[in-house]
């Protein structure tokens, strides 16, 4: 039997997981079926901000996030108004070459101004080091900090698309989004809440995994697959099932990081991954199209 | 019943190089109700879709209110005005709820909110009974309400009226056009497109008759339901 601080780790992070994973669907299903590749990039560069921010400062991470969220929320939502909206209705792949190039971007940012050598948000954060007992299991504060947070933001973001104008403009621009423009909903500034509102979610989680493991420039890739690997196993457009997703990667790479070994922990993901595309396309959630 | 709401001057309209409207005049003055008929293809959807800023005119112009030019416009920006399109196939959001397709309808004009929601409940309150039921699982002539009631959320000037009878029994297009003639009633003036032309020129004032994208005959209702050739040839009765 695995330990169950391992599975409770795995879904700790996984939530984490899950919040990136829906900023990607959100992306995704909202403005016309577009792939946001720079999704990860946004996350990393999220998680440096707010390094530069708290190591200037001397502020808590996390309240540093009360203004790094803003930030790439604003420049998530500057690249749709400014940028993409021109270029997303002639071709659904345009963008990417775009996305493309705003990640190879941000990624050499990174690299010039914090360096290639791996950082964490965690010296920051002086109760990273403390442990909590859950359940019977001791296990760091900052995994259910990062849980709680995930959650809360799904939480609100749930209430958001439910009971807000914005909201529920958003989900009918991304249903209908030639009718939505009929009846007054501008479709190019709902698409720029849009990515907004999906890049800061990136944004959150970015920072939650600062928090818990150390991150150099180049994992912007790997956050954006990640992303991709949630949404994949949840199904598109569900946030449930992104949630679900996210767990099931986070417990898929503590058990196997515990039983093979850390190198194995992103291969066994990729493993379930290509299992759940193989037998279930739609995802666990996800609807047949 | 004289001002002149919308005005369209010569209007052209072509699909990449196919063109389906040529040199259409129609007019609507203020409280009225408007038919648009024509069989299928023959331009109907275009034009009105023309009108909702969905499409866009090659050639000619729009007028609202005489003072305001309104061809190039985009389709929120028409909305906006007061100009307020209910597509063909209803098109409501099926994954929100009745009342959350009335509140996107309501984009607009949120100041007025309370009011127009009980100005739709009252003119359909069989949404009002649904109001939080998914969209999806209404009926076809439920959703024809929905749909309806969403576009008057907005409060509009002008409603635009698109196949409201398509795949409806009946009875249940009775219905709606009773609606039909009370919302115009209520001073929305209504430009309307049907399969059913008898019916829907039983409500109008005036017509106008399309046949592969010009407009050919425009007159009283009356007119049109009492020409013998007319009924003949467009309406398909004798």
């Amino acid at each position: 039997m695995a330990p169950p601080e391992v599975i409770l780790m795995g879904t700790f992070t996984g939530a984490i997981y899950g919040l990136i994973g829906i900023g990607l669907s959100l992306i995704f299903t909202g403005i016309r079926n577009m792939i946001n590749l720079a999704h990860g990039h946004l996350a990393v560069l999220a998680a440096y901000l707010a390094l530069t921010l708290s190591s200037n400062s001397m502020l808590d991470p996390l309240i540093c996030a009360l203004l790094v969220v803003p930030i790439v929320f604003a420049l998530g939502a500057i690249i749709q108004y400014g940028a993409v909206n021109r270029l997303i209705y002639r071709s659904p792949t345009i963008p990417l070459i775009l996305f493309a190039g705003i990640a190879s971007i941000i990624e050499n940012v990174a690299l010039l101004v914090w360096h290639p050598d791996p950082r964490s948000l965690a010296p920051l954060a002086p109760y990273s080091l403390l442990t909590v007992s859950l359940l019977g299991v001791r296990l760091p504060l900052i995994y259910l900090v990062g849980f709680l947070i995930s959650l809360g933001s799904m939480l609100i973001l749930y209430t958001f698309l439910k009971h807000t104008d914005i909201g529920r403009a958003i989900r009918a621009a991304s249903e209908d989004p030639e009718y939505a423009e009929c009846l007054g909903v501008d479709t190019k500034k709902i698409y720029a809440y849009t990515f907004g509102i999906g890049g800061a979610l990136a944004a959150i989680a970015g920072i939650m995994v600062g928090l818990i493991y150390l991150f150099v420039p180049s994992d912007g890739w790997p956050y954006t697959i990640l992303s991709f690997g949630v949404i994949v196993l949840g199904g598109v457009g569900s946030m449930r099932g992104a949630f679900v997703g996210g767990v099931i990667l986070g417990i898929s790479q503590q058990l196997s990081a515990y039983y093979l070994g850390v190198a194995y922990q992103y291969f066994v993901g990729y493993i379930l991954i290509l299992a759940v595309l193989a037998l279930r396309p739609q995802g666990i959630f996800g609807m047949r199209v | 019943m004289s001002e002149l709401l919308l005005e369209l001057k010569d209007i052209s309209v072509s699909y990449d190089e196919i063109q389906v409207i040529w040199d259409a005049n129609l007019n609507i003055k203020r409280g009225e109700c408007v038919s648009l008929i024509g069989v299928n293809g023959s331009g109907k959807t275009t034009l009105l879709k023309t009108i909702a800023g969905v499409v866009h005119p090659f050639e000619g112009e729009i007028w609202f209110k005489g003072t305001i030019r309104i061809d190039k416009l985009s389709a929120h920006q028409i909305a906006a005005l007061g100009i307020i399109y209910v597509p063909e196939g209803r098109r409501i959001f099926t994954k929100m709820t009745v009342k959350e397709n009335l509140l996107v309808g309501n984009h607009l004009k949120k100041s007025k909110r309370k009011e127009m929601l009980q100005r739709v409940y009252e003119l359909f309150p069989v949404l009002k009974e649904r109001e939080n039921q998914m969209a999806g699982t209404l009926s076809g002539g439920e959703q024809q309400m929905l749909a309806i009631a969403r576009g008057l959320m907005a409060d509009p000037e002008i409603l635009l009226l698109d196949e409201i009878s398509l795949g409806l029994s009946p009875i249940v297009v009775e219905q709606l056009y009773e609606k039909i003639k009370e919302i115009n009633e209520q001073g929305v003036s209504i430009l309307v497109v049907d399969e059913i032309p008898l019916r829907c020129l039983q409500v109008s004032h005036r017509g106008y008759i399309i046949r592969s994208g010009r407009i050919v005959f425009e007159g009283d209702s009356s007119d049109l339901l009492n020409n013998k050739d007319l009924r003949k040839i467009y309406l398909g009765t004798d």
